[in-house]
Order: C-alpha cells, then sequence, then structure tokens
C-alpha cells in the first residue's frame, strides 16, 4: 500500500489543494481524502477552513464539467463531437461559464458559443439543468 | 553540466512512415516526429552550446535497411545509426556525438537501402550545455497562418496540430524555475504582405521575447536576446500575431531554450487544443513530442541513455466528464512508478505529483499510462522533469541480473560523490 498525494489546481478559480489516495485500491473504489491547500482563491479563502475550501471547490468544479457532459449527452444532436450520447463537444463549438455569488452556493451561468439554440431548445436545457442540480445551480445564459 | 533528454515522439502513422527509396529528414528535439523531404524544415536551432549525443531512434516497423544520421548545417553530424534489414526495436550511437556551437541546425536524416519502408516513431539525443543546464524545446506545426490581425497562440515544445486563437490548452504549467531565452520561429514560406509578431507569454501576458517575422520572407527568426524568467507555478507559450494584410506564413516549428544552474530539465508530450485519448480503455503515451496514444505501450517507450531522476509529473486536463477516477502514471520499463496523479471524477485543472521521485538507469525505458473512465478527459499535455544531480541508487535497489554502465555510474557519482554499495 502506497499513499500518494495529488495536487490540483482547479480551473474555474485557481485554488490549488492537495490530496491523498492509495494506490492498492482499485480505481473505480478509489478515495480522495484532503490534504492541504497550497492556495486560496479571494471566493475560497473567507470559508471557515481549507479543508471546507476544498469541498466546495471540488462540488463547483464537478458541476460545471457534469453540466457540460450532461447536456452534450442528452442534446446530442446540438452538441455532441459524434451526434450521440457521450461524445465530447462538437468542433466548432466553444462551452463559456462565469460563477457568481458566495461560496458555498455560488452559481454558474454557461453559454456556448458556435450555436445559435432555438428559444424550445434553451427552455429544454434549463429544465434539464434544473432537474440535475437544483433550480438556480446552473443557468443557461 | 547537467544533461537533458531531447525527445520526440508520436503514435505510428502515415507521417511517421518513410518513402521508399527516398532519404528523408525527421523533426526532433521534442517536436512531433513528423517526416519530411525537405531538411530545412526539420532543423532545430541551437543558441546554447555544447555537445549532442545518444542518437537514439525507435523503429516500429521496417522492410529495408536504414543509415540514420545526425545532421548539423545540413551536412553530416557524427553520429550514425545501421539498421539491419527488417530489424526493429530501438537503435542508439552511444558512442559518437556532434559538438554545438551557438547557430548550429540540428537534424536527423534516414537513408534507406533496398526498396521497403519504415516506421520511426520515436527520436531523442541527449544534450549537455557547456554552461548550466539548457532543454532545447521544440513545437512542431507546418501550420499557415492566414487570417489577418489574429492573435493565435502556440505551444513551445510538441504539436500545434490546428491554428488555435484561445490561449487556455497552449500554456504549460512550469513546475520548476529557470528562464526562458533564444525562442525562434522557422517558416518554410511566407507570402505575407505585412510583417507578422512572434511573442512569448508569461501568465496570460507578453513575455520579453519578442520577434517580428519580415513580410514575404522565410527562414529561422530569432530573439537571442531577450529572456523570461519563470517560477514554480507560471505558465507559458507562445503567440503569432499576423498583420493586416494578405497571403499565408506558414510556420515548421516554434523553439526556445530553458536554461537553469540546478540541473532541471523539462519533457513535455502535448497537442494543442483538447484530446480525449477514449473512454474506459488503458492506454500510453510518449514523454516527449505529440500526445497521441496507443494501446500498445512498446510503441510509445523512450529509452533514457542516461541515469535520470523523474520528478513533479503533470497534467492539464481541460475536460472531463467522467463519473469516476482516472488515472495517469509515469512509467518505467513498463512499470508503474511513484510517479502517479489520480482524476476526481469529473475535475479538470493542473494536477501534479509534486512528491515523488523516480530513479532511472541508462537502460530504462519511459512512458505515460493512462486509465481513461466513462467518459475519458481532455488532456492538452503532460509534463516530467529530470534532473541528474542527486540521483542515487538505494541501498536496497535490486541489482539482480543487471550491471551498472560506466555511464550509470559516472552519472550517479556527480560531485564530490562515492558509491555507496549495501
Amino acid at each position: 500500500m502506497v499513499i500518494n498525494i495529488t495536487k490540483w489546481t482547479s480551473d474555474h478559480c485557481g485554488c490549488t489543494h492537495n490530496y491523498s489516495w492509495d494506490d492498492s485500491v482499485p480505481q473505480d473504489q478509489r478515495v480522495h481524502t484532503y490534504v492541504s491547500s497550497d492556495f486560496l482563491c479571494k471566493d475560497h479563502a473567507p470559508m471557515v477552513n481549507s479543508n471546507t475550501a476544498y469541498n466546495s471547490t471540488l462540488e463547483e468544479n464537478q458541476r460545471k464539467n457534469t453540466a457540460l457532459q450532461h447536456l452534450i449527452d442528452n442534446f446530442p444532436a446540438q452538441l455532441s463531437s459524434t451526434g450521440a450520447a457521450a461524445g465530447s463537444l462538437k468542433d466548432g463549438l466553444t462551452f463559456n461559464y462565469i460563477v457568481t455569488g458566495t461560496a458555498p452556493n455560488r452559481v454558474f451561468t454557461i453559454s456556448f458559443t458556435g450555436i445559435n439554440l432555438t428559444p424550445p431548445q434553451r427552455t429544454a436545457i434549463q429544465s434539464r439543468l434544473d432537474t440535475r442540480f437544483g433550480v438556480g445551480k446552473v443557468i443557461l445564459g | 553540466m547537467a544533461k537533458t533528454l531531447l525527445l520526440s515522439g508520436d503514435s505510428p502513422g502515415a507521417n511517421q512512415t518513410s518513402t521508399v527509396n527516398t532519404t528523408q529528414f525527421w523533426f526532433n528535439c521534442g517536436a512531433a516526429v513528423f517526416v519530411n523531404a525537405t531538411e530545412t524544415n526539420t532543423q532545430s536551432i541551437f543558441r546554447t552550446a555544447g555537445k549532442l549525443s545518444n542518437l537514439w531512434v525507435c523503429i516500429t516497423t521496417n522492410s529495408t535497411t536504414i543509415t540514420i544520421t545526425s545532421r548539423k548545417n545540413a551536412a553530416a553530424g557524427g553520429q550514425s545509426i545501421s539498421v539491419g534489414a527488417s530489424a526493429t526495436g530501438n537503435f542508439t550511437d552511444a558512442v559518437n556525438s556532434d559538438t554545438i556551437a551557438a547557430g548550429d541546425k540540428v537534424s536527423i536524416r534516414s537513408v534507406p537501402g533496398a526498396a521497403g519502408t519504415f516506421i520511426m516513431t520515436l527520436n531523442s539525443f541527449t544534450y549537455a550545455a557547456t554552461t548550466n543546464t539548457a532543454q532545447r524545446l521544440v513545437s512542431f506545426a507546418n501550420l499557415g497562418y492566414l487570417t489577418a490581425s489574429v492573435t493565435n497562440f502556440m505551444l513551445v515544445n510538441g504539436h500545434n496540430d490546428t491554428i488555435l486563437t484561445t490561449e487556455p490548452t497552449e500554456k504549460i504549467r512550469q513546475r520548476k524555475g529557470g528562464t526562458f531565452k533564444n525562442g525562434a520561429v522557422n517558416l518554410s514560406a511566407n507570402t505575407r504582405t505585412t510583417a507578422g509578431t512572434v511573442n512569448s507569454r508569461k501568465n496570460g501576458g507578453n513575455g520579453t521575447i519578442s520577434i517580428s517575422v519580415t513580410a514575404s520572407t522565410a527562414g529561422f527568426f530569432e530573439d537571442t536576446t531577450h529572456s523570461d524568467t519563470v517560477v514554480a507555478g507560471d505558465d507559458y507559450c507562445f503567440s503569432f500575431v499576423t498583420g493586416s494584410g494578405t497571403g499565408t506564413s506558414t510556420v515548421q516549428t516554434a523553439q526556445v531554450d530553458l536554461t537553469n544552474s540546478s540541473g532541471d530539465g523539462e519533457l513535455v508530450v502535448s497537442l494543442n487544443g483538447t484530446n480525449n485519448p477514449g473512454t474506459n480503455v488503458t492506454v500510453f503515451s510518449t514523454c516527449g513530442g505529440s500526445f497521441d496514444t496507443s494501446a500498445t505501450e512498446a510503441n510509445m517507450q523512450a529509452v533514457v541513455n542516461f541515469p535520470y531522476v523523474f520528478s513533479n509529473l503533470n497534467i492539464n486536463v481541460s475536460s472531463n466528464g467522467s463519473a469516476g477516477a482516472q488515472t495517469v502514471t509515469f512509467r518505467k520499463t513498463a512499470a508503474d512508478t511513484a510517479l502517479t496523479i489520480s482524476i476526481s471524477a469529473a475535475v479538470t485543472g493542473q494536477l501534479t505529483d509534486a512528491t515523488d521521485a523516480v530513479t532511472t538507469l541508462s537502460t530504462d525505458s519511459i512512458s505515460h499510462k493512462f486509465v481513461l473512465g466513462s467518459a475519458g478527459m481532455g488532456i492538452s499535455y503532460i509534463s516530467v522533469w529530470t534532473n541528474l544531480q542527486g540521483a542515487s541508487f538505494s541501498r536496497n535497489f535490486d541489482l539482480t541480473g543487471y550491471i551498472p554502465t560506466q555511464r550509470d555510474i559516472a552519472g550517479l557519482l556527480g560531485a564530490g560523490r562515492a558509491p555507496i554499495f549495501g
């Protein structure tokens, strides 16, 4: 059993955290355990402690990335590189996001460049996001 | 001074396949391994004096004989490899070397024998700068920039596969300090009616390296005056800003030195943009050159030819919809090492193993392994750092069946050191 430490810098806020994991545990059962933080961004620094900041950073980052894949899977004709679920974002499209509010209750506003979504498509996408993440967590801008 | 590994790689394909009965040249020193008929397109220009040695190639398919030589200033270099009829595997000139002076242009040439073709997936040199440590970084492009008044971004090492006007996936996060200097671009053709500008980019802003590419002029363009000091955590890449006129600038490579006095070198394997290697699969990549993957690790393994210590494995994950963790591991001779990164489900960003270090022998081979999840992940680059100073054998190191070479011992001793045998 070897305990490894991975240093992660989030791409949505710049926080840098360290977590440990056991390489003898199969990947699909792996657990990441918070160890320490090298840097907290201005939005996460005010949180009660760095472990809480890590949890918030992690939740936000996963929410942003899961939202993108969720939409690709459920709107493959518009968004998927393969035209089917489990593809990547279609070539020529760009996924944009901003995050606002106060951690741990920050809100993602997302948009796509390179495609003009119709009003019914936008309504359907927002409905999907609200069902998946809860109302007001990820907003289609 | 400490040696660095100038490693180029790619997965086997049409661009790595030779032409029957044709002398050809190969991109090198960190660029994607692409074959080219024109030597000047493939040249890496050196501004830091030193010595190149250990010319090494990996041949994965072969139906001919081959003579592979180093080239200096479009003439025969001192290093030469002879590949026997239909032989495949790793081939090294471990004896000869090329002394490099400032301004020398280096390439690799292949001359086939009887009719037949071969595939080269990797090549490398060992480079010892005369003063301090220098890693020549080269990114392959072969791209025609023709849109006026646009800022395009380029990697400093690996493979610029497409023209990109966004920066995030082009930036390479530095894990150690150093100085970038001797920036260069090599244009094989240029019909642009106005000048273009190549700038170094540090942390999203222009660095001090700046190169003006004269209108309608091709060749090497360099800035040998300015340099950028970086510290761990800094991001670095290049930009190419086209002027307002018309025409196309065809860039073959962008190049720069990374220098330091700590013995550190940086290996980068990259492909610009976001690249997903696959889903629910285990694949391998080379540690330098173009980021592409193969299920066959042997196609991606590079022999190090010198006892380096590897550390600071780093990956930039730009997209990730996987439901579970994924793993990137630095491999030594087809075995996992302690240098490994676990990427949480649906997490993106820069991830590093800044804790572990792996010692190699000169005969070891290196590669990266990816254990991918349900949606894979988008990757722009993976980097790992080399150092020779301080490399040491553990007292418990198992030498069964292996006799260290004179190079291993010489490399491990360093200045003022003595071997310790348990």
